[in-house]
């Protein structure tokens, strides 16, 4: 099996996905599964469950062994950050704590105060992690991922637990991310919208089971 | 060697060859070794006749760490090269080596009894292989319970490799602690030169179990690519998954 | 702080604030020996002689219980994706959390060491073997642990399992341990046992560390 390459050329950040097979059990997700991401993308994911949305962001994210295929970053490709369906807080430190810890982990300069006000959650700072709404966790975890400083975004299910509100605050960071020359995976359940220039869907159909 | 075999295909065609003429040879010897042992070999001037056990015995303790050393072998050239098949081989490796364990501590058990009164003595060798008992269990349970095959087979593979780090070191130290208490133990296989028609038997047994180890695991690793080869068949293909423009 | 101690940190401020993992192996370890005194009839000459066994067999149990929660929590919230996505090492990682988990389970059960040695009516000098035997094995105790927790994390019967394949590991060091009290009395500091439990808790870490960051690197096959 082929490593995953990471090029460090100081060229734009981008991803490309050759000849990717992923088995899950006995189920063969994907074959020959060829792609490229680019700058200023938004890859929407979509299909029913099953289809193997999750494999393939844990595939792209280095979370899950590929049998085979290679997926080449350019760029920085330590900066890549995923956010799965679980916003991964520990209950009992406060929302403050939890995202220190995060940041000395993370070690990127990216302010944490202005980031926790730009997701609207530094009033809850202190507030242990298990008092939050769902809601409001996922925004502690958006939070999170802004620390992270990533090029390269891969988000499951981002907006499930959110608002009206919530759904346009995502809108807007994804947007300030391409804009800045990122890449972003959203797997979705719901229609995928318009954000930036380039917008691309990827369906994976339909599950059958066997 | 094991590179060819790395291939499914061809270690089936090499198994077809290979597999009958292991079950006959283990067939066999294991008839030589057990006509010889009963039949044509002295009783012990202590043990009467209970020193026959010592021929089902002896080659099951030889045999139970034969076979834990190639599982730990095969584990390690699964864990390296990642080769499905020494995965295959470590695994179908301990179900035969638990059996033999077992079969040692049992006649272990019954000959102890008829020579020393007891069934169990805590000396080096019995607690030795009672451990390795444990070490088979709980290699099997990983099998057993971890759902995904491909993580199972690495953790299990990590499993066999720690343990057998681990088995020189109980060795080791139950040796020690055996020097502290001096408890008997089983002393006629100590003796050097042990007599040609002790020796023969017990060595036709040990190669008789080898070939029996090695029977049962070819055909274990060939009836797991067979199963395989049958899901793969019946598999829908991987849809064609392109990008589109929203 | 670098990301060793910010992990420690991290692990320590949740054993302090949950008291569940820290709480539960003392009073097991408190209730194991309290009813060895009874079950035992009472005599203290015979729980004399027994002591190091019994208060070996409550620290090895006490631990056992705790490996299965060690991994477990980064595993199901997902820490554990987000630590590797970090570049965190998988070493740095194991060694942070058996140092944290050393810190919330063997520290206290040596701060109550002393009570219940007054309880089995144990000699100081054999009680201070004691303290030392545990000390040194306690390395290989944690980290060997970690790996048989690391290696079941997420598995449904996972405590029961990480019991069966502890105990082998484990035997080197109750044989070590259990007799090492004794010799301390006699021979003290230059017993043979001290050395060999030294011993083992080195090769312990040095095979147990890159296991268990390999036992969970399988977690992405």
């Amino acid at each position: 099996m082929e490593p995953n390459v990471i090029n460090n050329s100081p060229e734009q950040h981008s991803l490309k996905v050759t000849d990717l097979r992923i088995k899950r059990g006995s189920k063969l997700l994907f074959d020959g599964t060829s792609f490229n991401a680019n700058a200023g993308d938004v890859i929407w994911i979509t299909g029913s469950n099953g289809s193997g949305k999750t494999s393939l962001l844990r595939c792209l994210a280095g979370l899950l062994k590929q049998d085979s295929g290679t997926i080449i970053y350019s760029g920085n490709a330590t900066a890549i950050a995923y956010l799965g369906h679980q916003d991964s807080h520990k209950n009992d430190l406060t929302v403050l704590e939890n995202l220190e810890f995060w940041g000395s982990i993370y070690q990127t300069p990216v302010d944490l105060e202005k980031t926790m006000q730009r997701v609207d959650i530094w009033r809850l700072r202190d507030l242990k992690a298990k008092n939050l709404s769902a809601g409001q966790s996922r925004r502690v975890a958006l939070a999170r991922l802004l620390l992270q400083d990533a090029n390269i975004w891969f988000l499951d299910e981002l907006a499930a637990p959110l608002d009206e509100a919530g759904r346009d605050l995502i809108t807007d960071l994804t947007s300030a991310h391409i804009a800045n020359g990122g890449v972003a995976f959203i797997a979705t359940h719901t229609i995928p919208f318009k954000i930036g220039n380039n917008a691309q869907v990827m369906d994976l159909g339909r599950h059958i089971h066997g | 060697m094991f590179s060819i075999l790395a291939n499914p295909k061809r270690f089936l065609s090499f198994a077809r060859v290979v597999a009958p003429v292991f079950g006959l040879v283990a067939l066999a010897t294991i008839c030589a070794g057990i006509w010889m042992g009963l039949w044509n070999s002295p009783e012990d001037y202590q043990q009467g006749h209970s020193v026959r056990i010592m021929y089902v015995h002896v080659p099951a303790a030889w045999a139970s760490m034969m076979a834990y050393g190639v599982m730990a072998i095969f584990s390690l050239i699964a864990y390296v090269w990642r080769h499905p098949i020494a995965d295959e081989i470590a695994k179908a490796a301990a179900l035969p080596g638990l059996a033999f364990t077992f079969l040692a501590l049992l006649t272990g058990g019954l000959w102890g009894k008829l020579s020393w009164g007891t069934y169990w003595q805590w000396d080096g060798r019995m607690t030795s292989y009672l451990l390795l008992f444990f070490l088979y269990v709980g290699y099997l349970s990983i099998w057993e319970t971890i759902e995904n095959k491909k993580k199972a087979a690495r953790i299990a593979g990590l499993v066999a490799m720690v343990g057998s780090i681990n088995l020189p070191i109980i060795k080791f130290s139950v040796d020690w602690w055996n020097s502290l208490h001096q408890t008997s133990t089983i002393s006629s296989l100590d003796a050097p030169g042990l007599p040609a028609e002790l020796l023969w038997p017990l060595l036709l047994m040990f190669i008789g179990y080898s070939f029996f180890f090695g029977w049962v695991v070819i055909n274990r690793v060939r009836y797991e690519i067979y199963k395989a080869r049958k899901i793969r068949k019946s598999k829908s293909p991987a849809p064609n998954i392109t990008l589109e423009k929203l | 702080m670098d990301r060793f101690s910010v992990l420690i940190w991290r692990d320590l401020r949740l054993a302090i604030r949950s008291k569940t993992i820290w709480l539960q192996s003392v009073l097991f370890f408190v209730i194991f020996i309290a009813l060895s005194g009874i079950a035992m009839g009472g005599d203290n000459d015979s729980l004399g002689r027994f002591a190091p066994a019994l208060i070996w067999l409550a620290v090895i149990f006490a631990l056992l219980l705790s490996f299965e929660g060690l991994f477990r929590d980064d595993y199901q919230d997902g820490s554990l994706d987000l630590l590797k996505i970090s570049g965190m090492p998988g070493s740095t990682y194991v060694t942070a959390k058996a140092t944290a988990h050393w810190m919330s389970i063997v520290l206290p059960l040596l701060i109550v060491l002393p009570v219940v040695s007054l309880l089995l009516g144990l000699s100081f000098s054999t009680y201070a073997g004691l303290l030392f035997a545990i000390l040194l094995a306690s390395p290989a105790l944690i980290i060997l642990g970690s790996f048989c927790g690391a290696c079941l994390v997420g598995n449904k019967s996972g405590s029961m399992l990480i019991i069966l394949l502890a105990i082998p590991l484990f035997v080197p060091l109750i044989i070590f341990g259990t007799s090492a009290a004794d010799s301390y009395v006699v021979s003290g500091w230059n017993a043979v046992e001290f050395k060999a439990l030294l011993g083992l808790s080195l090769i312990s870490c040095a095979i147990g560390i890159p296991a268990t960051a390999a036992a969970l690197d399988a977690i992405h096959e």
